[in-house]
Parts: structure tokens; sequence; C-alpha cells
């Protein structure tokens, strides 16, 4: 993997090099970090190919700013190597879409259509819990901030395992209740555990407003953030995740960890778990 | 020395009410510009790793190591933290910076070593809704830990994310208008890399 | 030449000659370490006396090139012959006179030489007049040049040679490179640990200000003919205390203001 950075580290132009003394100083554990994607602003400008290979920013008027060549050789280094899920062929695919001479594409930090998702630990009614929150950029003033999207708690999930059962035939409200004053609506709540039984087949459960009363409530109390990803909708007709490798090597840092091609419809449909009112 | 402390505080007065004004005038930053900003910004970072090796230094006397830790404890934004990862603990403990200071004082080695890695990473400074700019900085630092009989008993190498908070401010000395950059550093987190 | 051919020619050659040939004589034999006779003979005192005379006659006319030094050996060694002539013995007493007096002149023209050389030496030092290192240098050249080899003269020389290297080294150096190297002198005390010298550069330094609190602008960026943008101002007290903790001296001095006092009461620095 270090014969990998270096060749990387190499195979751009010399010039590249020439800012802070020679390429020659590293320590092989530095050639490591060099080549780590080390932010997820990296992921950015490595997709992009916004920087040298040391890191250092190019701007718009420089003629090496999005450079094509450099974008293939950062694009090949993205990808998380030990990754089975993604194909060479896939992977060949998605780089010469948005390498594309005619109509590149690029990330954007402020287009949206990408999601953090954060999982942490909390506290549920003394029980340790793992819930996932999901986050993205939103504009607001003079700039922009992360904002809760939408949670996943698998508890909260549990609530409603009964939504859109249509093999249950007895816990119902009889279609003629209306004219009763719906007199017989106590019988619902006299067992709640099947209150999801008599929910609209087709509501989607909105996991936010729940943890947000959870929260309010005093029944969940945050612990500690144990990991970090994302999901990008950017490129048309792809899904990527990029997830962080703590690893002693090259092909380190935020990697593309997995991918799939999507159709709109489907693609519709993932996003609607990272926010739920989509 | 009174005449210093006023104006001093007539500095910060005048940052503190002159800021707002000035962020909408600098919504296009020249790279040039752009440039200083992040060598500023870096620059506090270095001062930063320079007062964490003088306080993790076991000949640094108490007294010496308490006068530094005020001066890294200004280049700080109120309430910073930072948030600690180990290989054999995943789960980010966050720690204020004092807190973390002082811990650092009473490392329980008797020689220390930090060293820092060459290698840095800047963000692009990105705007939150006030105006002021946030940015990212990566730096990598190795510690060692040696005890007199044993030896090198404890190492890690970890990496620093650093935030870092920017602003432009204004204010008036000797009668002239001076513009600058007010860089404060924000919540670090330290995972330690693997082997 | 050899003994036997001088004798020869004393007899052929004319008296006037005689002379100036028992001088090379003397001197050969004195130089070839031949044997010399217990007595002298009447002619050879004769000559001897006269000869004495005419080396006395300058001495006692105060019209001598020599040194007071070797014209008081000539006097020593001639009455040391003892020739008992009574005109050469007036004449020496006379010379003896001559150079005492002369010798007595010397001391005191001496002693006025010291005096006002220590008196112009203790004005360099006071420098009353404000001058200038290279002026300093100059005038102490000059009494350099005099030689006088009296030990307090010599002390004085070193204290105003010491005065001037001492200027050289801060007031005639402008101020921008005094605080310059004021800077880095404390970022390497710093470095290498000598908190002693660190606090006492940052004192000395702190001197050249106003008051310790003196703002401190830097200077981190500059376009074209707008306003630079500045670092977070800060006080002249803490950059220093800053620079001794960093280790480092990032910044140049690019501008200052003084005081009615001469003293810095603002200061600009930028990033080098």
């Amino acid at each position: 993997m270090r014969t990998f950075a270096v060749i990387f580290l190499f195979s751009l132009p010399i010039t590249l090099f020439c800012q802070n003394g020679s390429i020659g100083d590293f320590t092989p554990d530095e050639s490591i970090f060099y080549a780590q994607t080390k932010q997820v602003n990296q992921f950015f400008r490595r997709f992009n190919a916004e920087e040298d290979a040391k890191g250092k920013r190019f701007y718009s008027k420089d003629s090496t700013f999005r450079d094509l060549k450099s974008r293939k050789k950062f694009l090949n280094i993205i990808f998380d190597n030990s990754n089975g899920l993604i194909s060479n062929a896939e992977k060949n695919d998605f780089i010469e879409l948005v390498t594309n001479k005619k109509s590149p594409v690029f990330l954007d930090f402020h287009g949206n259509n990408w999601f953090a998702e954060v999982t942490s630990s909390f506290i549920y009614k003394k029980e340790k819990v793992n819930i996932i929150l999901y986050l993205k950029l939103e504009h607001q003033n003079l700039g922009y901030k992360w904002v809760f999207s939408n949670v996943y708690f698998t508890n909260f999930n549990e609530y409603f395992s009964h939504l859109g059962d249509t093999s249950n035939l007895q816990m119902i409200l009889h279609p003629l209740s209306h004219e009763i004053d719906f007199m017989n609506i106590h019988k619902v709540f006299e067992d709640p555990g099947n209150l999801d039984y008599y929910l609209e087949r087709n509501y989607i459960p909105d996991q936010l407003a729940l943890f947000v009363a959870e929260m309010k409530n005093g029944n969940l109390k945050f612990e500690a953030v144990k990991n970090v990803k994302f999901h990008f909708f950017q490129v048309q007709g792809w899904y990527f995740e990029v997830s962080y490798f703590n690893r002693n090597e090259a092909n380190s840092g935020w990697l593309i960890s997995n991918m799939i091609k999507i159709n709109t419809k489907d693609k519709k449909e993932l996003i609607r778990n990272y926010t739920h009112d989509n | 020395m009174k005449k210093g402390i006023s104006i001093i505080s007539v500095i910060c007065f005048l940052a503190i009410t002159s800021s707002l004004f000035a962020q909408d005038k600098q919504d296009n930053i020249s790279p040039g510009r752009k440039q200083a900003i992040d060598s500023l910004a870096l620059e506090k970072v270095r001062d930063l790793s320079k007062y964490i090796s003088i306080i993790g230094d076991k000949k640094t006397q108490w007294s010496e190591a308490q006068r530094v830790i005020e001066r890294a404890m200004e280049l700080f934004m109120e309430n910073s933290e930072i948030g600690v990862s180990s290989l054999s603990r995943p789960d980010v403990t966050n720690y204020k910076i004092r807190a973390y200071f002082d811990r650092l004082m009473q490392l329980n080695y008797d020689r220390v070593n930090i060293d820092w890695y060459k290698i840095q990473y800047v963000s692009d400074l990105e705007r939150q809704p006030d105006g002021t700019y946030v940015g990212v900085i990566t730096i990598y630092q190795r510690f060692q830990g040696f005890d007199k009989e044993k030896g090198l008993i404890y190492e890690d190498t970890t990496k620093k994310d650093i935030t870092v908070y920017v602003k432009r401010k204004e204010t008036q000395i000797g009668g002239r208008l001076i513009g600058f950059w007010d860089v404060l550093l924000g919540d670090i987190r330290v995972k330690e890399t693997s082997k | 030449m050899h003994m036997s051919e001088i004798c020869n020619k004393v007899k052929t050659i004319q008296w006037q000659h005689f002379l100036f040939i028992l001088l090379i004589a003397a001197v050969t034999i004195g130089s070839d370490g031949c044997k010399t006779t217990g007595k002298l003979s009447k002619k050879e005192r004769k000559a001897q006396i006269e000869n004495a005379k005419s080396q006395l006659t300058p001495i006692i006319n105060g019209t001598s090139s020599k040194s007071l030094e070797q014209q008081q050996k000539i006097v020593t060694d001639i009455k040391a012959k003892n020739f008992k002539d009574p005109q050469l013995d007036e004449m020496i007493s006379q010379a003896q006179e001559v150079l005492k007096k002369a010798f007595a002149d010397r001391d005191m023209q001496k002693q006025q030489k010291i005096d006002s050389a220590r008196a112009e030496l203790l004005d360099m030092l006071l420098n009353k007049d404000n001058k200038s290192a290279d002026e300093l240098a100059k005038e102490l050249a000059v009494i350099k040049a005099l030689n006088l080899g009296d030990k307090e003269i010599n002390d004085l020389i070193a204290k105003v040679e010491q005065k001037i290297a001492g200027m050289r080294n801060k007031p005639n150096v402008p101020l921008k490179n005094q605080l310059e190297n004021a800077f880095q002198g404390i970022a390497d005390a710093g470095k290498s640990g000598n908190s002693v010298q660190a606090s006492t550069l940052i004192k000395s330094t702190l001197g050249l200000f106003s008051f310790d609190d003196v703002p401190v602008m830097i200077i981190i960026y500059r376009e074209g003919n707008s306003p630079p943008d500045y670092d977070k101002p800060t006080t002249i007290k803490r950059y220093l205390n800053f620079v001794m903790d960093q280790k480092v001296s990032r910044n140049a001095v690019d501008n200052y203001s003084l005081d009615s006092d001469g003293k810095i009461k603002e200061l600009e620095l930028i990033k080098k």
C-alpha cells in the first residue's frame, strides 16, 4: 500500500511538489498521511481535482483547477480498495461518467442531495441504544448549517410493525363507526400495543418527531457519537456512500464504501430514508 | 499601565460593535487573501501545537505550565471541547479544553515526547449563518510516554481535526480604522490512527 | 682587512685621514676580536677624547637627532672611560645637565598629553555631543597613535572601544533592526530554554516602548492600494512573551510611530 502511495504521489506532475521542499523528506508514515483522504472536504476536492497531491488548493483561475487527467487519478484513489461490493466495471463506468469531457459531473458542497449519517449511542429507558441521525446542510442568512433531516431508531420502528398489515381482519374500526359517533374507538386505545393496526396503510412514520418528543420528555439521553458516514445523490443515476477507513495504508480516510446504479424512482425512495418529508 | 488597559478595552469594544458591519463586504475573498487567512489559521494551530508541547513537557515547571495553559486558552472560542477516541475506545469522549490541558500536564510518565508531523490539511472556509467563516485544519501528532526504568511504555499517533473560526472585524487604533481577522480555535476531534 | 695592512697604510696616508682610519680600525678590532693593548697610546687617547668631544657637542647644543635615551647612553659611556681630561669632564657635566632638563621637559610634556588624552577619553565616554560611533572611533585612533603607554589611559581606551562597539550594536542600528534582532534574540533564548535571558531581553525591549501595552498590529495580507488585513491586534508585552513561547520570530517590523520621548507608541509588524 505504501508503494501505491508513493507511485500515486510521483505520478502527478513534478511541479506540484515544488512548494515545501522535496518529497524525499517524507517519512513513510507521512506519505501515508499525504495519500490519505483526510477530510470530507478533501474527498470533495479530490473528486473534483481542486487541489494538488499535497492538498494545496487550486483556485478556479488556476490551469490545474479541475484538470481532467488529475481527476481520473484522484477518482481512482477515492474508492475503498478492500471493498468487494464495487466491481471494477462499475467503478470505471462511474469514473467515465463523471469525467465526461462534454458534461463532467462535480460534487457540490452546497448542492444538496448529500446527507450525513451519524450513528450515536443514547440511553433509552435505562438501556444503551444506537440511534442513527441523518443530517443535511441547510442555507440560512449568510451561510449554512447542518440540520437533522431524519432519525432511525429500531424501537421506534417496532411501534409501526403492523403498519400496512392487510392480513389483520380483527383489529379494525368498522365502516359504520361514524354513525355511532365512534363510540367504539375506546377499544382501540385499550390495547395500545396494537394501535398501529389502525393506521393509514401508506403512513410514513415520522421518526424525527418521535425522537424530538422522546428527547424533550427526557426519555432519551445522548451518550456519544460512534460513527459517521455520508450518502451522495449528486451524480445522476448513481448513489454512493462515503465512510472513514482508519487504517495504516495509503488507501485510507474518507473513501467510497458503497455504490449502486439507481433509477430516479429508487433514488427518491432511498432519499426518503434520509429525509422524512421528501 | 492604565492607559494601556483602556486602549485594549477600546479595541475589544470596537471590535465587537463593528464585527457585523464588516462581514458583508467580505463575501468575495480573493485567492491571495484566502491564502493569507488560511496561513493565519494554520499559524494559530501551530501556536497551539507549541503550547501543547510545552504543557506536556515534564521539564516545564508547574507555574510555567499554568501560564502557558492560560495563553493556549486564549486561542480558543469559549466552551470548546476535545473529542477523543482511541483504537481500544472508539466512542468519542468529550473534554473541556482546560481539562484536557490539565490532564496533559499531569500525565504520569517520567518523560514525554510530543512530535508533530510536517503534514497539515486546511479545509475550505465555509460561512455559517452569522457570516463567520468555519474551517477545519488537520494535523498529526505522535505521543510517546517514557518510564525511568522500563523506557517507552506508551505511544500513539493521533489525527487532530481542529475547528477554526475566522471572523472579519474592525477596530480603531491611533485614529485609524483597522480591519482584522479574528481567528479562534474551536472543538478538536482527536482520533488515534491505526498502527 | 688585516691588522698589518692597516699599519702599513697608516704610514703612507695623510694625517687628515687618521681619525677616520682609527675609527675603522677600532671597529675592525672589535669585530675581529683581536687582542687589544691594555694601555692606549698618547695619540690614540687624544683621538678618543676628540671623538668624545665631537659626540658631546650636539648633545650640549641640543642639536642631536638621537633619542634622549641614546644621548644619555653616549654620555654615560664617555664618562665610564674616565679620560680625566678637564675639558671633556666639563663637557660631560654640561651634557648631563642638558639631558636632565630634557628628560624633565619630556616627562612634563608626556604628562600634559596624558592629561589631555584622559580628558578627551572621559568626554568620549560621556559623549555629550552625541557623536556617532564612527566619529568617536576616529578620535580614539588619534589618541591611540600617541602611544602614551599609560595604564590609566589604556584602561580608558578600552572603555571607549567597548562603548563604540556597544553603539554599533544599538542606537546607531535602525530601530527596525534593533526590534527584529530583539525578537530573534527572544525567540532563540526561548528555543534554548534560557528563560532568564529571554526575560532580560523582553525587559530591555519593552524599554523602547512608551508602555507595556502599546498596540501591536500584524499585517497578514496587502493587496494593491487597499488597506491591509491584520491579525487580531495585541500588545507589545504579550507579543514578546508570545515570541518567547513560540520560540520563533515570524514577523518583521513594517512601521512604527514614536512619542515625544522617542519611544514607540504604535507598532506594525508584517508576516515575513
